[in-house]
């Protein structure tokens, strides 16, 4: 392997690495077996009693209720259908329509209380009947009468519903109230909270038989969906997905009058409902996983664990709960996300767009990760030597072998010299960071997986040097494994202990997708059903769940221990805890994003030994771009040849290609290659289109990467005139109509050649106020609204898990807000605006109601950021990771080269990306644990450093302070934690560098200058001019 | 629904709920009406936490049988005892089975019979 030039060093940064918390002398506990206490009895299921309901509101701010539809029923039979109203949210023409509508079609119609005292509680509570929505916490928000924060002892190590809301019902004491919290976007928890006095009644007493508290049965329709297929749905589109027998109708305009359009409308959206349920509940049966609650399924997770608890797997944190927490250090120190990168920014590029067949599982199976899973525990040997040995001598044909991916279960110390690793770093100086595949220098040895120490050497063609390797190995099987069948299905037979579980359920999902292809009709349906329950199996148990961490905010700061992989474990006080899901197995994580990282690496090789370029990868997909002046022809001989590449990498039994050619590279409805152009812009914001006889784009793909927060300024049925409808292919999944559009402006303006300008004016709702949309999930959230909330009764409040919106304020040039509304009196320096509004369906309206949410004053309609300002630099938008790729960069992106400035530890990466985006990055969303004791000195040893290098007065003015500020900060024994010199140098430190640099740069550019002039004109005439004295230009000159 | 279909509609979830089981069928006998049903301890009450579902009728006969067994000697070895106690209130419910079972035996054997009488007719 040839080695590229490595360049400079272009950046001094602090990296982030991610460290191991747990609470100060934790011990894992075994829930299951604490012998001191009776065995708790087994929640019961839910009785065959079902409620489903739904609501439906006012279309303004408190999204009030005004009536909402139900089913009550025995075993599926229904026992009472029927309609409930909010008396004060109908006139008493509405209510006579109500009326006449549940006569004429023999439905129960009652009020909200009625509802909620006879049928929610009298009946579905006391018969324990399972509760079904879609989106529940909504609905059950709407027919509260009162909301407060859950409660849970502060001292709790897990309180589940902390953070959540307690929703009041009735005004019956007997009925319990229900508590809600929000997980995500698509989950929550759902439960009653305990009553007083249950539990003692007096029969029960006598039997001398106790009850715990009903917790109730809630199945979020909308949950349980995307659990089993991955994805968001919407009522309807889940109803249509699911081919039920009545799917959800056209919504009727709910801001008129209730008509009986709407009622039936409602109706049939709780017939919906329910019959979403009953195909979820049945494909959840199929899966055959006999233990698992669907219930308790809040994520693809959960079915995960549901098969590893089918197969009598036990989780590697129970049976190895003394594993050395210095390991498990390492271990996360090494752990980073899959690779998404922009190479060739901003370019239309002919590109063949490529993707290794179930990554995940591919890479498990090559690297033989399914022992650990199964194994009693794990050990670990030192491997130093062999390592050693082992990466000297590999090369890019070994790893064409399948035989050198099952060595790479080894962790590696290292200290990077300027080989490319993947480096987790603030890169825009915007408290968030990203992981590039970037050159890194350290003074100081970093862990990473052997894999990505194979990277590195594929791609810069020399090896680290390795100070330490450590290499795992699973133990014995454990006992009381079982075999299962998927779906239930015989023929899909698995047995943990004998058989691959990862490698046999990519060939059974092969399997089914061949005999589907012959297939049609119901058949079809069947295959189809099938080969989804295998694909959830795999993607579901191949990765998440091994590094699962659920972050909980709690009420005040505590210690924590901190162990993170670059030094002695340290005390850090935080709110955040970080307590590791069920299957917490770091390594597994770890080795499988290493092992992934090494494919692309691999990739990245052979397309640039081909000849070629890429456009942009992502965790397993890569663009591969046809140089300008090559022939198509030979452009796709060369590509095919990177692809087959990796055929024999096909751990499987059934022949097919690794990498493969996706569909999208073929033309529209046909199976022949057509011409696929790529322009990219940042990570994960790319499109992909053909170009037709007239040259104009037709998309095939885009990413709504940065669009997704956005309400649409426009809905599907009103599009722009002049742009072409996008392909039915293009949408779903996330992409609307509005996204296509866009992109398709931004590739218009790129084959105009003014790729800087893309114009914003082809609709004109995209001069109105851009909106976001975000329920109020959390007590906080809520709380910006006190002020509004404080003087409305209940139904006009805003409530939880309704919507709010938020928009954003624009500064002038000078950085002065505009609109906010100046308080009389002296001028304060402006905070940055942070407007929010009550929903409301006409954006108009909530427009003239958004207000600052912290200072709580309204805030003016011109002061909001338009559609066309709020995007106006989506089609610039840098990649701060690498160099060559600000605003209006063009071309391929450049390696950055990081120093390590020092290290910060830090817990896991930004979890709710969707409220970020909406409600801005909150300080405190990201979970940081600081850099530890020794981190100290090394900013001390930085800073002396920098000092030799730049001189002491360059150095202190740079961190803003006198030389001898400087000096006393660095000196020793002030350097400790939480010295607020020492935090103040932490923080500037990479800026300070920065400008350093950037100083010696300008300095030495005006050294050449005047090297130039000098030359011309000699000393004496160059001083003069300069009106210098002659002796000082001349050190000035020689000082670099 | 009624108040009194309601009512006893919320005493069945509330007994099939202390009972632990939606379907609930006697282990014995094979009763299973939900209003019948008690936890029998198996080792006697306040010996053994073990309880198995019995009908009102078999539940009478095993807490009758547990009457013969050895009363309580507080000098005795508490885990021996326990065991003790629990292997003979397994044997009284095995009894129940068996006579069941001898019950069903016959029966299957008289209808048997009954059938070919019919065929041959
Ligand atoms: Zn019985
Ligand atoms: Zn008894």
């Amino acid at each position: 392997m040839n080695a590229p030039v490595i360049s400079a060093i272009s950046d001094h940064l602090p990296i982030a690495l991610r460290a191991f918390t747990g609470p100060q002398f934790f011990e894992l506990k075994d829930v299951d077996a604490q012998p001191s206490k009776a065995k708790k009895k087994p929640p019961m299921s839910a009785s065959p009693w079902t409620l489903t309901f739904d609501t439906e509101t006012q279309a303004d701010a408190g999204q009030g209720l005004r009536f909402g539809g139900y089913q009550l029923r025995n075993a599926g039979q229904i026992v009472e259908a029927g309609l409930f109203y909010d008396p004060d949210g109908v006139t008493p023409a509405e209510l006579d329509l109500l009326a006449a509508y549940a006569d004429h079609h023999c439905l129960a119609l009652r009020t909200r209380e009625g509802f909620v005292d006879e049928i929610f509680f009298a009946r579905a509570y006391q018969f324990r009947a399972r509760v079904i929505g879609f989106n529940l916490p909504f609905d059950i928000s709407r027919i509260a009468i009162r909301h407060g924060a859950a409660r849970s002892a502060a001292d709790a190590e897990a309180a589940p519903m902390r953070g959540g809301f307690t929703f009041t019902l009735s005004q019956q004491k007997i009925y319990p109230n229900i508590q809600v919290k929000h997980l995500s976007q698509r989950a929550a928890i759902i439960r009653f909270a305990a009553t007083m006095g249950q539990n003692t009644g007096r029969s029960q007493r006598k039997r001398g038989s106790k009850v715990s508290t009903r917790r109730g049965h809630f199945i979020d329709v909308k949950t349980m969906a995307a659990a089993l297929f991955a994805r968001n749905f919407s009522l309807d589109a889940l109803s249509r997905f699911l081919a039920v027998d009545n799917p959800k109708r056209d919504k009727p305009d709910f801001s008129a009058p209730i008509s009986k359009e709407m009622i039936g409308y409602a109706m049939g959206d709780v017939q919906a409902t329910w019959e979403c349920h009953e195909r979820l509940m049945a494909r959840f049966d199929r899966l055959g996983l006999s233990g698992t609650n669907p219930e308790k399924i809040y994520s693809e997770a959960g079915i995960g664990k549901g098969y590893l608890r089918e197969m009598g797997i036990a989780p590697w944190r129970k049976l190895q709960s003394d594993f050395p927490r210095h390991l498990i250090a390492k271990i996360m120190g090494s752990y980073y996300g899959g690779r998404s990168e922009v190479r060739i920014r901003r370019e239309i590029r002919q590109v063949m767009l490529c993707d290794f067949l179930s990554m995940y599982p591919t890479v498990c199976t090559l690297m033989g990760l399914w022992r650990f899973v199964i194994a009693q525990d794990m050990t670990w040997a030192d491997s130093t030597a062999e390592t050693r040995i082992f990466l000297d001598a590999i090369s890019l044909a070994d790893l064409q072998d399948q035989s050198p991916w099952s060595k790479l279960t080894t962790l590696v110390r290292v200290v990077p010299n300027g080989e490319i690793f993947p480096v987790r770093a603030d890169y825009a100086d915007t408290g968030e960071t990203t992981i590039g595949a970037n050159h890194l220098s350290s003074d100081h040895p970093l862990w990473f997986t052997l894999a990505d120490c194979i990277a590195a050497k594929v791609l810069t063609g020399r090896a680290p040097v390795i100070v330490e390797a450590i290499t795992f190995a699973p133990g014995q099987v454990q006992d009381g494994l079982c075999a299962i069948n998927i779906g239930g299905n015989p023929d899909y037979h698995v047995d943990p202990a004998t058989s691959d579980f990862f490698k046999t359920l990519i060939e059974l999902r092969q399997s089914v997708k061949a005999r589907q292809k012959g297939a049609s009709g119901a058949e079809w349906e069947a295959f189809d059903t099938e080969q989804n329950a295998l694909k959830i199996a795999a993607n579901s148990t191949s990765y998440g769940i091994w590094v699962e961490q659920n972050v909980e905010t709690r009420p005040g700061r505590r210690a924590v221990t901190v162990h993170g992989s670059t030094g002695e474990p340290f005390s850090f006080k935080t709110d955040k805890s970080e307590l590791p899901g069920s299957f917490f197995h770091p390594l597994l994580a770890t080795l499988i994003t290493g092992a992934a990282r090494l494919m692309l690496a691999i990739a990245e090789r052979l397309i640039t030994d081909e000849g070629l370029d890429w456009c942009f990868c992502d965790t397993d997909s890569m663009a591969i771009a046809k140089p300008i002046n090559m022939e198509g022809e030979e452009f796709a001989r060369r590509a095919t040849r990177v692809v087959d590449w990796f055929t024999p990498l096909n751990p499987y039994a059934f022949h097919a290609p690794i990498l493969k050619i996706e569909e999208v590279n073929k033309r529209l409805g046909g199976d022949e290659l057509q011409p696929l152009y790529c322009w990219a812009i940042s990570s994960k914001r790319y499109a992909l289109f053909n170009l037709n006889e007239d040259g104009k784009p037709v998309l095939r793909k885009v990413s709504a990467h940065g669009l997704g927060h956005l309400r649409p300024p426009y809905d599907g049925d009103d599009p722009p005139s002049d742009i072409p409808a996008p392909d039915g292919t293009v949408l779903g999944k996330g992409i609307r109509r509005w996204h296509c559009d866009l992109w398709h402006q931004i590739i218009m303006s790129a084959l105009a050649g003014r790729p800087d300008q893309v114009p914003l004016d082809y609709h004109p709702a995209l001069a109105n106020p851009s909106i976001c949309r975000y329920a109020a999930t959390s007590p906080d959230l809520l709380r910006w609204f006190k002020t509004y909330n404080a003087d409305r009764s209940y139904r006009d409040q805003v409530k939880p898990f309704g919507f709010l919106l938020s928009m954003s304020a624009w500064k002038d040039w000078s950085g002065e807000t505009i609109g906010r509304v100046a308080k009389a009196g002296r001028r304060k320096a402006p905070k940055p605006l942070k407007p929010i509004a009550p929903f409301d369906t006409d954006h108009d309206k909530a427009v003239k109601s958004a207000f600052d949410r912290d200072s709580r004053a309204p805030v003016l309609a011109e002061g909001l950021k338009s559609y066309a300002q709020a995007l106006a630099q989506y089609h610039l938008q840098p990649e701060a990771k690498f160099l060559n790729a600000r605003y209006t960069d063009r071309g391929t992106t450049i390696r950055r080269h990081v120093h390590v400035a020092y290290v910060r530890h830090i817990g896991k990466e930004a979890h709710d990306w969707e409220r970020q985006a909406v409600l801005g990055l909150d300080a405190d969303s990201a979970i940081s644990y600081g850099k530890g004791e020794q981190a100290q000195t090394s900013i001390a040893d930085s800073i002396r450093a920098l000092i030799a290098e730049f001189g002491r007065a360059s150095t202190a003015k740079a961190f803003g302070l006198s030389s001898r500020q400087l000096e006393a900060a660095i000196s020793s024994g002030s350097m400790r934690q939480r010295n607020p010199i020492a935090h103040n140098l932490t923080v500037r430190m990479p800026k300070a560098v920065n400008e350093l640099r950037r100083s010696q740069l300008v300095k030495s550019a005006e050294i050449f200058r005047l090297q130039a002039v000098v030359q011309q004109f000699g000393l004496r005439e160059t001083a003069r001019r300069e009106g210098v004295d002659p002796s000082n230009l001349r050190r000035y000159i020689a000082s670099i | 629904m009624d108040k009194i279909e309601l009512a006893r509609e919320r005493r069945k979830q509330r007994r099939l709920e202390v009972l632990g089981t939606n379907n609930p069928i006697c282990g014995t006998c094979g009763e299973s009406r939900w209003q019948c049903f008690e936890q029998h301890h198996v080792a006697d009450y306040g010996r053994d936490d073990t309880t198995v579902r019995e009908c009102y009728n078999c539940h009478r006969i095993l807490s009758d049988n547990q009457r013969d067994h050895p009363s309580f000697n507080a000098a005795a070895d508490p885990l021996l005892d326990r065991i003790g106690h629990f292997l003979l209130g397994l044997v009284d419910m095995l009894r129940l089975i068996v006579d069941k079972l001898h019950q069903f035996g016959m029966q299957l054997i008289e209808r048997a019979s009954i059938e070919t009488e019919g065929a041959q007719t």
